[in-house]
């Protein structure tokens, strides 16, 4: 008994830690390519299922629908980077911090304005029967959500490992100056890597909301916790904010099951604060010295 | 006379770089003792670990017959040892007195909350601070300055500033890492007026200097880094003969 | 000379007080301003002089807060008590939190206070028969002085403006001293700071502590002031508005915190009359000005009065 319930705590947590590990690889991305801890990363989730419940709601075919709400959360990105990234050159920690604050409040504010208050659905991909296994009940969207991730995950190291594009963005996250000489375009990059980060953003939203539904301040709590993934993991060790989502969502899972749900978000940031005091660098991440 | 520094058999490593690799020596109160070598000898690895900045991995250095290896940055500079930076650590966010009473914090005593307060006893501080500050400016030659905003000076009175302020905190031993680098003529001329000063008013010189002309005639004694080893120590006439120094080090400086 | 920016705030906001005793922006918005003076200018301690981050202080104003609630409807205690017994259990909680949160740097930090920010509120909301769970708590006591019962939004006003400008004198006192030049210090470069014999681990956890202990009394004050608490005031958003307003006047300048609270108090008063465009032109104002004006308002308009200032002078000395 106490085993099908573990199971089924295990297949919640992973499915919502898949999410998060979407929210947490846009995150690293970012830090990656700029330096910059984006705050709004939850607002791409968010924008990327409003707009897809929206336009799905005018008419337009399901997954074309999905496709343009996607591709929107992908612009929002890369007009992050290009209105206010690449504005604030040179700020400093704090600044950009509250820059991104700033975009997220904003981005807020503009899906209050266009989308109200109210809570909002959408169908899931393939139905909402629960497949059984024995005891154990699984939707069938967290198996979607399950392969997609996957899915992009392998994608995106395939990007930044075998093509050019790729190996372009890494280099401008290892030395600007350097990337520059070479005869990169560093600030197309960014902008590319904002995008993609708008992107996985995107996905994960139109994803999660047939599940968790959406409304216009549900960025924000998913946002922090792909913060919380990509810390677990290292800062801008992209497979370690994997790792760390999916860690995230099963402890998460357990906790909200054996101990209390209440208490669900302040066991994730109690393991994050545990983690920083003793391993700084998050799970996987190297330790370095700063240089004088 | 007994040594005011020791260093045994001291080794750093970085990952596979071995930045120092069984350094052995002592300087001896009053000398200026100057570190030359090739970029990447371990010269700046050598002061972090006599400030404490990063620790040895194996040996010892002794201070004042005080053992250092473990001690920490601030309480290293307690005991006496202050430093300046190769790539300069100006506080910019405050004027230039300001940088200078920021090191007397160890030769006054009061806490936060009698300066909260600001007790009879912190004006007092403030009153003496302010004294030892300007003469600290005035021994570098910069009292006019005092209230100048200091990211607006240019790269040599920064310098200058620097050691300014290590000097306001009344070292017994003040490490200088490549004081000269960057000034032109007339400013090295100046900073080797500087050091010597330094020296005559009685505080211990370690000196890191790519400038050989400035090294070999204030120095007392040379040690000469290759590698992370000691490839040879003496004075400067005998450094400068020296045939396996002349290879690695001084025949490419001086061409 | 040090404290003429204090003496002006004190002759404008008594002035204020005195010439429009009954007008709502000064007795209501005018009080709530001063909280968040306090409050900025305590989390500029940490922020501008120290160059740390905090995306939690809320934390530390809900355990003020609540402490004053329970202690005061529970336990019938003096308010006065209750606010040392919340300030203590602030303190308690920042040192022992101190060392290990302040190891953290840039990012890290954030994350760090960020997370204790959130375990507070979730706290806050989960223990119900502690705290009232999200309705909250209300039915607290005003405070007394002396037999004066305060009660009225002018008797508040001046009772905050009085703390307002005890918490800036500290500040002022603390920049020109012994530990604020090591907070500084370590502010413009940590290694630097620690040669010169600065124990930076120390200096910064006592300024977590001071800062928390000082955010706690303003909650305190606010319960009281309120005679209501619920954990919507303790939220993480008003962690981020706090830094908001310390980074819109300008780190590290009291008077740029006591601007930029003062400003963030207004603002929200006029977005009012946009109704549904109010959020949205917050985080569009917060992103210009940290693009834009990245110093800050306030101190970039003090820095460019004095280069103009300046500039005058090299003219006039050149042409004499
Ligand atoms: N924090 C560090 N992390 C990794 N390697 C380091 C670090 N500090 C120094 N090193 C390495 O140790 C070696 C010695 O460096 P160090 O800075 O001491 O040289 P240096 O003699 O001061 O050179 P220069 O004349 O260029 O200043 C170099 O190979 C350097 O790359
Ligand atoms: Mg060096």
């Amino acid at each position: 008994m106490l085993l099908d319930q573990l199971i089924q705590f295990l297949i919640t947590g992973i499915t919502i830690g898949a999410i998060y590990a979407l929210v947490g690889l846009g995150f690293s991305l970012i830090y990656n390519a700029s330096d910059v801890v984006n705050f709004a990363q939850g607002e791409f989730v968010m924008i990327g299922a409003m707009s897809a419940i929206f336009i799905y709601g005018a008419g337009v075919p399901y997954f074309v629908a999905i496709l343009i709400a996607i591709f929107i959360s992908m612009f929002v990105g890369v007009a992050l980077e290009k209105l206010a990234i690449e504005q604030a050159r040179n700020a400093t920690v704090v600044t950009t911090i509250i820059i991104t604050i700033g975009a997220s409040i904003f981005l807020r504010g503009a899906a209050l304005l266009i989308w109200g208050k109210e809570i909002y659905g959408f169908p899931s991909i393939s139905g909402d029967d629960p497949i059984k296994v024995g005891n154990i009940t699984i939707l069938p969207q967290s198996l979607w959500i399950m392969a997609c991730t996957a899915l992009f995950v392998f994608l995106l190291r395939y990007f930044f490992q075998k093509t050019l594009t790729g190996k372009a963005i890494l280099a401008c996250s290892f030395n600007k100056k350097a990337a520059y000489l070479m005869g990169i375009e560093v600030k197309h990059m960014l902008a590319l890597a904002y995008g993609i980060s708008g992107l996985l953003g995107g996905i994960a939203g139109v994803l999660i909301t047939p599940i968790t539904y959406m409304t216009y301040g549900a960025g924000v709590m998913l946002g922090l916790k792909g913060f919380c993934a990509s810390i677990l993991g290292g800062m801008g060790n992209s497979m370690g904010a994997v790792i760390g989502g999916l860690i995230l969502g099963i402890v998460e899972s357990l906790g909200a099951g054996f101990i209390s749900s209440g208490y669900k978000d302040a066991i994730s940031f109690f393991i994050i604060l545990l983690v920083l005091f003793f391993r700084p660098a998050g799970l996987f991440g190297k330790t370095g010295v700063e240089r004088v | 006379m007994s040594a005011l520094l020791e260093v045994n058999s001291v080794s750093r490593r970085f990952g596979g770089v071995e930045a120092l690799k069984d350094i052995t020596f002592s300087v001896h109160g009053g000398e200026i003792f100057s570190i030359i070598g090739p970029n990447g000898a371990g010269k700046t690895t050598l002061f972090n670990l006599l400030t404490g900045v990063f620790y040895a991995d194996e040996g010892s250095i002794l201070f004042n017959s005080h053992d250092i290896t473990r001690k920490r940055t601030f309480e290293i500079a307690r005991l006496g040892i202050q430093r300046t930076f190769q790539n300069l650590q100006i506080f910019l966010n405050m004027n230039c007195i300001e940088n200078v009473k920021t090191a007397c914090h160890t030769r006054i005593s009061s806490g936060m909350i009698s300066g909260c307060l600001r007790l009879k006893k912190v004006i007092q501080e403030e009153r003496i601070v302010e004294k030892w500050a300007m003469e600290a400016l005035d021994f570098v030659g910069m009292k006019d300055l005092a209230l100048a905003p200091s990211d607006t000076l240019p790269y040599g009175l920064l310098k200058r500033l620097e050691i300014a302020r290590a000097l306001a905190a009344k070292p017994s031993l003040i490490l200088l890492d490549e004081p000269a680098a960057g000034l032109n003529d007339t400013e090295t001329l100046e900073m080797r007026h500087l050091i010597e000063s330094i020296s005559r008013s009685g505080i211990t010189v370690m000196l890191v200097e790519h400038n050989m002309s400035l090294v070999m005639e204030i120095s007392h004694r040379i040690m000469v880094l290759n590698y992370g080893q000691c490839l040879k120590l003496g004075t400067p006439t005998e450094v400068q003969k020296d045939p396996e120094v002349i290879a690695a080090y001084l025949g490419e400086a001086a061409g | 000379m040090r404290l003429v920016g204090l003496y002006i705030f004190l002759a404008v906001t008594i002035g204020l007080g005195l010439l429009f005793p009954d007008n709502y922006y000064v007795s209501v918005v005018g009080s709530t301003a001063f909280f968040h003076i306090i409050l900025a200018v305590a989390l500029n301690l940490f922020m501008g002089y120290a160059g740390q981050i905090s995306l939690g202080h809320a934390a530390f104003f809900g355990i003020g807060a609540y402490t004053s609630a329970i202690l005061t409807t529970r336990f019938n205690l003096n308010p006065f008590v209750a606010m040392s017994a919340g300030a203590m259990l602030t303190g308690a909680l920042s040192t022992l939190l101190a060392r290990p949160i302040l190891k953290l740097k840039g990012h890290y930090l954030a994350m760090a206070t960020l997370g204790l920010g959130i375990i507070v509120h979730i706290f806050l909301v989960q223990e119900e028969w502690l705290t009232g769970g999200p309705d909250g708590l209300s039915g607290i006591p005003p405070i007394k002085i002396a037999s004066l019962v305060v009660d009225t939004d002018i008797q508040w006003y001046f009772i905050l403006c009085a703390v307002s400008a005890m918490t800036i004198w500290i500040s002022l006192n603390l920049m020109d001293s012994r530990m604020g030049r090591a907070l500084r210090a370590i502010h413009g470069s940590e290694i630097a700071a620690e040669v010169l014999g600065i124990d930076t681990a120390s200096a910064k956890a006592q300024v977590f502590v001071l800062s928390a202990v000082l955010t706690s009394i303003a909650g305190s004050l606010f319960v009281h002031q309120q005679a209501f608490i619920s954990p919507d005031s303790c939220s993480f958003a008003f962690s981020v508005e706090l830094v908001t307003m310390v980074v819109l006047g300008g780190l590290g300048s009291t008077f740029g915190a006591v601007f930029g609270a003062a400003i963030l108090t207004f603002l929200p008063e006029f977005l009012v009359h946009f109704e549904e465009l109010e959020v949205l032109l917050y985080g569009a104002i917060l992103m210009c000005i940290m693009i834009f004006l990245p110093k800050g308002v306030f101190v970039s308009a003090v820095d460019g009065v004095m280069h103009l200032f300046q500039r005058r002078c090299v003219r006039d000395v050149g042409s004499s």
